[in-house]
């Protein structure tokens, strides 16, 4: 290590501080899976009983005649009293057969199924659900509501694994594992799955332990009455994310918020980068614009809620910030790189040997935390952070490996190429994100999608979500059309 | 609709979820137990 005079040092320090929070994510990773345990002791099993509240079940639907008819099917289906669910279609002016879908259904199970139609739809889910919350608060028959999308399978004892939680009247709302469940499933599905698990199964039981739920599902959340009576009896519609916004009013009025790993939901999810981009783009900006209406919320610890603590801070802010924590990071590293080539050097190496350390504990955790998912999805789980990623893990963690190979290839290493490297190397980041911006360019050209595919495996699946943070930036800066896009669904999830 | 289980089987079906719980523990033990036998191994190459 070189010798450094004070302003040098006050210079590598800011540098380090900025590589450190540039590897926040990675540390906040690492964290949640290590709280994971906890969860076998600090969760609401103790308080919950056995307890059928009357359900009325709001589907929103707008031209969802492929999977509609699947989805009331199985909720007929639930191991729950059969005089304690009736199932309202939210119909948004669909112009395909829906309303012909339900109209059979409510035929099939008279007295079951509703069928409640708007004649100017379009405006968003949130809009469509509230037309269902005021006809049905406005009766004394539900004690509780179910919030679902019309493409999603509910387990048979999916529901009564939710509603035993609400026996306890301090729980506001239950969510359930939304799980993929495409029958014909291919690489993106494949990683989608493996995200689930890792933002489901991990990360909302680690928010159970913590006592702050980020997100109810939107495909499977349970309220109680009380708990929608609490927060205006409407859901919010000024938003691209009205589920989220949902769960922090819930908690901001005194309601705890609890997620069912064991209650399963199967759901159909997107099969292009394209249509994934859509979807995520507008659940990012909705987050982009939480973090705007509830910017005195963070960091506040309250008595009231768990919204304020630092670990949930952290972790919202290290999943809004990640694109921009991994481009300080690349830029600390590079000027090191120009003041001082060995502590650059230094510091990668530690970084990416923690990288893998918490890579390898989280995925090894991952797929076990659903076996099916694990067994299905175990390449993409390996894959997830990308063949470059992966590459510079290897290279951290055996560097001896890495110039005997290049040796070996007639390219040994002098001081040039090591500096050439070393700028590859500590920008990969932000490239992985311009190759994923370059998979979506490429995905709608003949044999486009192979490339896409290849591309996302040497990229990895978090710098797909990167790339699209970074995109709901821009379109939040430039005050983008902020139209609800939906996810096209066609019906391959098997009931 | 099916009708919904009995009262019993729903006590004894929390219970056991609850108790799935403790799995968390045992694969969270062998998860790092991996990675520290890899990173034992990287030491023992270094050498």
């Amino acid at each position: 290590m070189p010798v450094l005079n004070g302003v040098e040092t006050a210079v590598v320090i800011v540098l380090l501080l900025c590589v450190l929070v540039g590897t926040l994510p990675v540390i906040n990773t690492g964290l949640q899976f290590l709280v994971l345990p906890l969860h076998a002791f600090r969760n609401h099993y103790g308080k919950a009983v056995p307890y059928h509240p009357t359900v009325a079940v709001l589907i929103p639907a707008w031209n969802e005649g492929l999977v509609l008819g699947q989805a009331i099917d199985r909720l007929t289906q639930l191991e729950y009293p059969a005089d304690r669910l009736r199932i309202f279609v939210i119909d948004d002016a669909s112009t395909d057969d829906t309303p012909a879908v339900v109209a059979a259904k409510a035929a099939a199970y008279p007295g079951r199924v509703v069928h409640l139609r708007r004649e100017q739809g379009g405006q968003g889910k949130a809009h469509t659900l509230n037309h269902g919350l005021d006809i049905v608060l406005a009766d004394d028959w539900a004690d509780a509501v179910l919030i679902m999308d019309a493409d999603v399978i509910f387990a048979r004892d999916s529901l009564r694994k939710m509603s035993r939680h609400l026996a306890d009247p301090k729980v506001g709302a239950v969510t359930a594992y939304i799980a993929e469940g495409s029958r014909d499933r291919n690489y993106l599905t494949r990683f989608i799955a493996i995200e689930y698990v890792i933002g489901q199964l991990s990360a909302r039981r680690t928010q159970n332990v913590g006592g702050a739920i980020a997100c109810l599902a939107g495909g499977a959340q349970l309220h109680s009455r009380a708990n929608l009576e609490a927060i205006g009896g409407r859901i919010p519609t000024g938003t691209l994310a009205e589920d989220t916004m949902t769960t922090f009013e819930g908690q901001l009025a005194g309601r705890r918020m609890v997620f069912e790993p064991h209650a399963v939901v199967l759901a159909e999810e997107p099969r292009t980068i394209d249509s994934l981009w859509k979807q995520r783009l507008r659940w990012a900006r909705g987050n982009v614009q939480l973090t705007s209406i509830y910017r005195h919320l963070w960091f506040r610890p309250s008595t009231e809620h768990n919204l304020g603590s630092f670990a949930f801070g952290l972790a919202w802010f290290t999943i809004l910030l990640l694109p921009a924590f991994m481009i300080l990071a690349a830029s600390a590293l590079l000027v090191l790189l120009l003041l001082h080539s060995d502590i650059a050097e230094f510091v990668f190496r530690f970084m990416w040997i923690a990288a893998a350390c918490i890579y390898l504990f989280s995925m090894l955790y991952a797929v076990q935390l659903d076996g099916r998912i694990g067994r299905q999805s175990w390449r993409e789980a390996l894959m997830f952070p990308g063949l470059g990623a992966l590459l510079l893990m290897a290279i951290a963690l055996f560097p001896w490996l890495f110039e005997a190979g290049l040796s070996d290839l007639g390219l040994a290493l002098t001081d040039e190429t090591r500096w050439g490297w070393a700028v590859v190397f500590y920008l990969w980041g932000p490239i992985s994100m311009l190759g994923i911006w370059l998979a979506r360019t490429v995905e709608p050209l003949p044999g486009g999608r192979f490339f896409a595919g290849l591309l996302l495996y040497v990229c990895g699946y978090g710098s797909l979500l990167c790339a699209i943070t970074v995109d709901s930036y821009i379109k939040e800066w430039r005050h983008a059309d902020a139209a609800w896009i939906k996810t096209e669904k066609i019906g391959r999830v098997d009931s | 609709m099916t009708e919904a289980t009995p009262q019993s089987s729903e006590e004894e079906e929390i219970r056991a979820d609850a108790r799935r719980e403790r799995r968390l523990i045992s694969q969270a033990l062998l998860s790092i137990g991996i990675v520290v036998v890899i990173v034992i191994v990287r030491e023992l190459l270094l050498r």
